[in-house]
């Protein structure tokens, strides 16, 4: 069923050195979805996204969430819309964590920034890094303090780009949950994932990007199935399925 | 950060602050002390007639025009250095103290500037000007150019500036002058009177006004531009307005002083380290503490040094360069 708060892609696609990344994407992403963005490096995942978010990376076609073109809207509009965590964690050293995620409530004109920056931060699980400098914190703590100013952002579309990637189990675990919750809210949570096992276990829909500029999309099972990875990633794997109903993706080469 | 000690910090800089333009007014070669000083500040009439002339016509427009250029390089060097997300970024990055330059030494050794008390100026801020417009053409012909790129950009025009500066030099027809433009170069605040005041205080005013009310997107901006696109900055728009004030305000007070290092990176790097990184802070406090430091660098130059020559931005060097190396070292073993 589709609603008027649907993102649509039409003859969407990211554009790098004067050249269109991969086949133009026809895809229509419904509220609730969690939507794993996946295939091998150097594909287009990030520029995917960040041309979704409209983050300045050029793109062609259209991308609308619910009728209005992101791409004509004025920035301040689109940042109640469509929020972004980049891979890029830098930041000034001596920023505050709270600081630094107050700029999320800011950028969506929240009511109280403060209150909303704790909330996000409990969210993210780290409420007690709010006064801690940016610079002394671990590549794994500037990663969850990037995704608590996406969550005080409070869009309804959430855009992270590898929000895993520097996470240890626990914090990895807390994400994959922030990621169902996000969707079980109602949002539309898209992010570019190399662990297809996360992409397997957290997200309710995907699309494989595959080197020749093709895309797949299905629900994880399907998408994620061997021939189709051997097919993008040019490895054999399986899935496996644990005691607790968890699926893990393994390869079988040795 | 606690309010507290940032307002401590703000209090304790305007203490500082008035301290120092009152101990400015009163060192120099006709010493005052501070009671006959602030006579002569508050009730010149009733002060005598040369030490009336002293804090009136020679030094007080020579401390406000030191606190203008002090208040502007460290504001804009905050600004730069959100911007183009480089630590090492201060006002002349862009390249337009070195148009600046080049306009002020094409007025002196070519002769055209000398013979009008604005002329230099004039001149200089012609040339800052010209550097701004060339990187508002480039920004605006190639919206995509990041910040490294801009820095490149800043370092080309700096080179063909120096090359210019270097044959405009070679080439000036008498030694006086060529003693004159590099007194300009070195940042030199002597006989600065009310019209250089004038000249800068309105682009300054203006300028850092302009400035302070975009701490917001300067917060984004400082954590990358996709990050800024997505929390409501129109990144292309707000970053060439934001350069081309900073390019005009830097203009505006290297022309009225010459060229002047380290304020711009010495002060926001500084105040960082006491009130944080938020912008909303940063930046009041950096114009404060550029005030400060330009003004005292200036009666240190002017007052302690007695019959040999030094001028303000090479005080301001002096002290600002150990300053900033040991600043780093301190933060780098933090």
């Amino acid at each position: 069923m589709s609603t008027l708060s649907d993102l649509v892609l039409s003859e969407f696609g990211a554009v790098r050195g004067g050249r269109a990344l991969g086949d133009p994407l026809d895809l229509r992403v419904a509220p609730g979805t969690v939507l794993g963005v996946v295939g091998p490096n150097g594909v287009g995942k990030s520029s995917l996204l960040g041309a979704l978010a409209q983050a300045g990376v050029p793109s062609f076609g259209r991308a609308a969430l619910g009728g209005r073109d992101l791409g004509s809207l004025r920035a301040r509009e689109r940042a109640r819309l469509v929020s972004l965590l980049t891979q890029d964690l830098r930041a000034p050293d001596e920023l505050r964590v709270g600081e630094l995620v107050q700029i999320g409530a800011w950028a969506s004109r929240r009511d109280d920034p403060d209150a909303a920056a704790r909330t996000a931060l409990e969210q993210a699980g780290i409420p007690e890094l709010v006064d801690r400098r940016y610079g002394a914190l671990s590549g794994g703590q500037r990663q969850l303090t990037q995704i608590a100013r996406v969550l005080a952002q409070n869009t309804p579309v959430v855009v992270l780009d590898e929000p895993t990637s520097a996470l240890d189990l626990y914090h990895q675990r807390a994400v994959e949950q922030t990621m169902r919750r996000l969707g079980n809210d109602g949002k539309i949570v898209i992010a570019a994932l190399h662990d297809l096992t996360l992409a397997l276990n957290t997200c309710t829909q995907i699309l494989l990007l595959e080197r020749g500029g093709g895309a797949r999309t299905g629900r994880p099972h399907d998408a994620l199935r061997p021939e189709h990875v051997y097919a993008a990633y040019g490895v054999r794997t399986s899935i496996h399925t644990t005691p607790l109903g968890r699926s893990v993706l393994t390869t079988d080469d040795v | 950060m606690n309010p507290i000690r940032v307002w401590l910090a703000a209090l304790v800089g305007a203490a500082l602050l008035g301290l120092t333009v009152l101990a400015s007014l009163s060192l120099g070669i006709v010493s005052m002390t501070p009671v006959e000083t602030l006579g002569a500040l508050f009730t010149p009439s009733s002060a005598s007639q040369r030490t009336a002339a002293v804090v009136w016509t020679i030094r007080l427009p020579r401390i406000i025009v030191a606190a203008l250029v002090g208040a502007a390089l460290a504001t804009v060097g905050a600004v730069m250095q959100a911007i183009l997300r480089n630590p090492l970024a201060e006002p002349g990055i862009t390249g337009v103290s070195a148009g600046a330059a080049v306009g002020a030494v094409a007025g002196i050794t070519l002769g055209v500037a000398g013979s009008h008390q604005w002329g230099i100026p004039i001149a200089a801020f012609v040339g800052a000007a010209t550097v701004a417009l060339i990187l508002l053409g480039v920004l605006h012909s190639r919206k995509d150019l990041g910040p490294a790129t801009i820095i490149l950009v800043g370092v080309s025009i700096s080179a063909l500036a120096g090359a210019l500066i270097n044959i405009l030099i070679a080439n000036a027809p008498d030694d006086a002058l060529v003693r004159s433009a590099l007194f300009w170069l070195a940042g030199d605040l002597d006989l600065r009177g009310w019209d250089h005041v004038l000249i800068a205080l309105v682009p300054v005013t203006i300028g850092l006004a302009y400035l302070f009310t975009r701490i917001r997107a300067l917060d984004a901006l400082a954590l990358g531009e996709q990050i800024a696109a997505t929390s409501g900055v129109n990144v292309g728009r707000e970053r060439t307005v934001l350069l081309l004030v900073a390019a005009l305000v830097t203009g505006a007070a290297v022309a009225v002083s010459g060229i002047i290092s380290f304020v711009g990176l010495v002060v926001p790097h500084a105040l960082r380290l006491i009130v944080g990184a938020s912008h909303a802070r940063l930046l009041p406090l950096s114009a404060l503490g550029g005030a400060l430091f330009l003004v005292a660098a200036d009666t240190v130059a002017r007052a302690a040094f007695g019959a040999v020559v030094v001028q303000t931005g090479v005080v301001a060097a002096l002290v600002g360069a150990p300053v900033f190396l040991a600043m780093i070292l301190r933060r780098q073993r933090a």
